[in-house]
């Protein structure tokens, strides 16, 4: 029992050193090209930045949105840019997956004797995304200021909402074994997550938070984290935890399941 | 050496692999159309292929492009799964134990890199060193070791992407090694290298075999790697394999012979190109094939007696051509023995003159 | 009329062969009916207190992120394509075929517009019926100036992308120029009509180009009066004019420039 559970560990330990020394030579590899690296965040900041404006505006004219202020608002988008900033930073192939498999370019990683849901996810870094993942620090801290409870708090709901937000990217993709190219389906999901992320939930009618707590999970991406933060409760953050494991654990299998049936690269359309 | 499957390196069992795809027609009518109910067409890549190969040896693969090369290498390595058959690599199920198999062999494929790009290839070493679960200070003397085995000392600090293609090459030879596979893979080792940089890939790959007796699977368009390698070569056609010999003997039969092209100045004795076996010729150009032991020097000095020579060169006989030609040896063949049937063909003609040299 | 049909067939190419990507297309059109569906809920919220804002009702404010959506997300590549022949030096082996490179372009990039048109169009007017019904005080005789501004809106995007595009003979690097081009025109009059941003910044909007691509057909849609129609239209005129022109002369000296230094 012991040496199965230590194999386990070790098991986990060595995913997650992995994990870490991608992000090393990815980060090292960027550096190669530094001024378009950085040239690419800033780019992305600023891009954020022009919501905040977008805002402003609106609320410069009413004083509450569906029970949510313009403080609220900001912490929404403060959660869900890192949230999609982190996941973009550290599995940055989550977008390519789709593509990936059609080509045929798996093989690299069923070679490697590693996870392959988690190598080939975590083999590239999205260097734009670093833009988004640091402008959600910079609105934190000026709306909560420096509170270590809460940014630590933060910095839990974004490694979490990330591995979410990856989970259900990677079933659209992993559709690729049974349809073949599914990047479409891939693009729906994510333009979904990311929009209902962005407003108050409270704007949105029943129909859409049914979708936005099931299927398109993106109620537990921000919206939970976001009231455990104004209201911490311990329950509260058990049961998200849970479901996020749930959804990835599920996105896992769904991935294993679909790669018996990978073709390698010779799932060539035909033209006739 | 005998069926013990402990000392095979390989063992597959009538494998094959059918592909469906998706059939796409121009036009706009039939776009629409095929994404409403598209229509399927089955392809059947590999059609049965039975294959033993022993620990240690040194194993051609070989056919033509579509043949089945990569597909039934993506099989034995876990990439792909078999429609139906069995196999075995090192005692492991390719299918069930891929990660325990990939601790165990090695592979070059192709063009895709195992290098990082930007990154000198000591970063992919290490990052290839955690993958593989060496620990700190094994890597290390093991990079030592084959840093000096590939004489690439040098080029360890400087990004992949300013290594020229013979370099690289090396570095990702190098690589799929590390962590000591018992059998590597290479598809396509040589393919665009220079004649210099391909006998240095040569010769490494045949020190990796006697050094550390691993057990080399590889596939190649040039006969060149396939003669100056390999003890035993499998030719592979349409999905089945068509000829499992010794190279002696293969050597015998079909890679001893030579084309020679050659251009006349002009003729001063044409009758001594009488009986020699022209291919194609019109006026001074024409083109020869001639048998290496002990031909090509009486058709060169037939030559020389011909007329004046004013461009000459030998190569050899494309692979397409050779298997061709044991097509139709088998065709023939087939006619007196009608009992071949469609399923398994071994190149019978061949192990009968095999001298014990190859693998069985 | 040869020379003609020669860039209609380009367009022709061009839309079949936008045609074979229908799911990337289809994901385009979702993407347009989820954006406009999220505006009608924050607007529904917002003026929930106070019914209207700057003239604007929901049912006005969705018609206007439809007709200005519209506009951009039917928006053709050339920006890239361009880079991509001047860059690469793909545009040297162009130089000598039968056929104006602008023009090329111009074909290829509008039958690019053409398909993505005509699958939002569609979708814009459909889920502008479903989620606020018939547009408040539309009239008739409104529809040739909305049509020809939308139009103009499309020729002044592209124009500005082409003219953008053409600083590839110069520069390493101009992606910068056309991301801040595109924040432009997104912040002025696509994210919020001119109308709600604040005095100065509004002052200057309207003597710069970038509303003049979204915001211009959607306003003279949603508030259509002679005013709104002579104060628009002319200027998005001049704008789409000024830009092909410019482009026609930064090509012209690109290639010269091209011819000097040898591609």
């Amino acid at each position: 029992m012991s040496t199965e559970a230590e194999g386990r560990r070790n098991i986990i330990c060595t995913h997650l050193k992995l994990i870490a020394l991608y992000f090393k030579y990815n980060l090292q590899a960027a550096m190669e090209y530094r001024a378009s690296f950085i040239a690419q965040s800033i780019g992305m900041f600023l891009n954020d930045t022009f919501f905040i404006f977008f805002w402003w505006v609106i609320f410069s004219k009413v004083s509450s949105l569906g029970g949510y202020g313009f403080k609220d608002v900001m912490l929404i988008w403060a959660l869900a840019a890192s949230t999609f900033g982190f996941l973009h930073i550290v599995f940055g192939n989550v977008r390519q997956l789709s593509r990936i498999i059609m080509n045929g370019e798996l093989d690299t990683y069923l070679l490697q004797p590693k996870n392959v849901f988690i190598n080939v996810h975590c083999s590239r870094m999205d260097f734009s995304a670093w833009g988004d993942f640091i402008y959600g620090y910079v609105l934190f801290f000026i709306v909560c200021g420096l509170n270590p409870l809460k940014l630590l708090l933060f910095t839990l709901f974004v490694i979490a909402g990330g591995l979410l937000t990856g989970a259900v990217m990677a079933s659209a993709d992993t559709l690729t074994f049974y349809i073949g190219n599914s990047s479409a389906i891939t693009r729906i999901v994510t333009e979904f997550l990311l929009n209902f992320s962005l407003y108050p939930d409270s704007i949105f009618g029943r129909e859409v938070k049914w979708i936005m707590y099931s299927l398109l999970p993106a109620g537990f991406i921000v919206f939970i984290p976001f009231k455990l933060l104004s209201a911490f409760s311990w329950y509260g953050l058990l049961g998200l935890m849970a479901v996020d494991t749930a959804y990835i654990c599920l996105a896992w299998l769904f991935f294993k399941k679909g790669l018996k049936r990978y073709e390698s690269g010779n799932l060539i359309t035909t033209k006739l | 050496m005998d069926k013990a499957d402990s000392a095979s390196a390989i063992v597959a069992k009538d494998l094959r692999k059918v592909f469906k795809t998706k059939i796409k027609k121009e036009g706009f009518r039939e776009s629409v159309k095929s994404i409403i109910g598209p229509e399927y067409k089955e392809i059947e890549a590999v059609r049965g292929i039975t294959l033993e190969v022993p620990r240690g040896e040194l194993v051609a693969f070989l056919g033509p492009n579509g043949a089945g090369k990569s597909t039934t290498i993506k099989m034995l390595t876990g990439i792909l799964h078999p429609t139906s058959g069995n196999m075995s690599v090192l005692g492991f199920d390719p299918q069930k134990q891929r990660k325990e198999l990939s601790f165990k062999i090695g592979s070059v494929f192709g063009q895709k890199s195992q290098l990082w790009f930007h990154l000198p290839p000591i970063d992919s070493f290490r990052l290839l060193g955690a993958i593989y679960e060496i620990d700190g200070r094994t890597l290390d003397s093991r990079i030592k070791e084959i840093v000096e085995l590939f004489e690439i000392g040098e080029l360890m600090d400087t990004p992949v992407r300013k290594l020229s293609l013979g370099q690289r090459m090396r570095c990702e030879f190098a690589a799929s090694i590390l962590h000591r596979p018992r059998i590597v893979f290479l598809d396509e080792p040589t393919i665009g290298l220079d004649v210099l940089v391909k006998q240095k890939i040569r010769e490494l790959i045949v020190r990796l075999n006697r050094e550390e007796n691993t057990t080399i699977f590889l596939t190649s368009h040039d006969i060149g790697d396939v003669e100056q390698l390999c003890n035993r070569a499998v030719i592979i056609n349409h999905g089945r394999i068509v000829l499992d010999s010794s190279i002696k003997a293969l050597k015998y039969g079909y890679l001893n012979r030579k084309i020679i092209d050659v251009k006349f100045n002009e003729f001063s004795d044409r009758s001594s190109l009488e009986g020699l076996n022209i291919i194609k010729g019109n006026g001074l150009a024409m083109k020869l094939e001639a048998d290496e032991s002990g031909g090509i020097q009486e058709v060169m000095s037939r030559l020389m007696r011909a007329g004046s020579i004013l461009d000459v060169t030998i190569s050899d006989i494309p692979m397409e051509k050779i298997i061709g030609d044991i097509y139709r040896d088998k065709d023939t063949e087939d006619n007196d023995i009608e009992a071949t049937s469609a399923g398994e063909v071994r190149g019978c003609d061949c192990s009968e003159t095999e001298d014990g040299g190859g693998g069985s | 009329m040869r020379t003609l049909r020669k860039y209609l067939l380009v367009a022709e190419t061009s839309i079949s062969s936008n045609m074979m990507y229908a799911a990337n297309f289809l994901a385009g059109t979702f993407f347009f009916a989820l954006i406009i569906f999220v505006f009608l809920q924050l607007w529904n919220a917002i003026s929930l207190n106070s019914g209207s804002m700057e003239g604007y009702t929901v049912n006005r404010m969705v018609w206007y992120y439809i007709a200005a959506e519209l506009v951009v997300l039917s928006k053709s590549d050339v920006f890239r394509s361009m880079n991509e022949e001047i860059r690469g030096g793909g545009i040297a082996y162009k130089l000598n075929k039968p056929y104006s490179f602008i023009a090329y372009q111009f074909s290829d990039g509008m039958g690019q517009t053409a398909v993505r048109l005509c699958a939002n169009l569609p979708v814009g007017i459909l889920v502008g019926f479903l989620y606020v019904g018939r547009l408040e005080g539309f009239v008739w005789e409104s529809l040739p100036a909305v049509i020809l501004s939308v139009l103009f809106g499309i020729l002044l995007n592209f124009f500005m992308d082409a003219f953008i595009g053409m600083t590839a003979f110069w520069t390493e690097d101009n992606s910068a120029f056309y991301w801040i081009a595109q924040k432009l025109s997104f912040v002025l009059g696509l994210l919020l009509p001119l109308e709600f941003l604040p005095g100065v910044i509004r002052q200057i909007a309207v003597y710069l180009p970038f509303s003049y691509i979204a915001y211009a057909p959607a306003r003279l849609l949603t508030s259509f009066s002679k005013e709104t129609l002579t104060s628009i239209l002319p200027v998005q005129v001049l704008y789409t004019a000024l830009f092909a022109a410019l482009t026609a002369w930064m090509y012209m000296k690109g290639v010269k420039k091209l011819n000097v230094n040898g591609g």
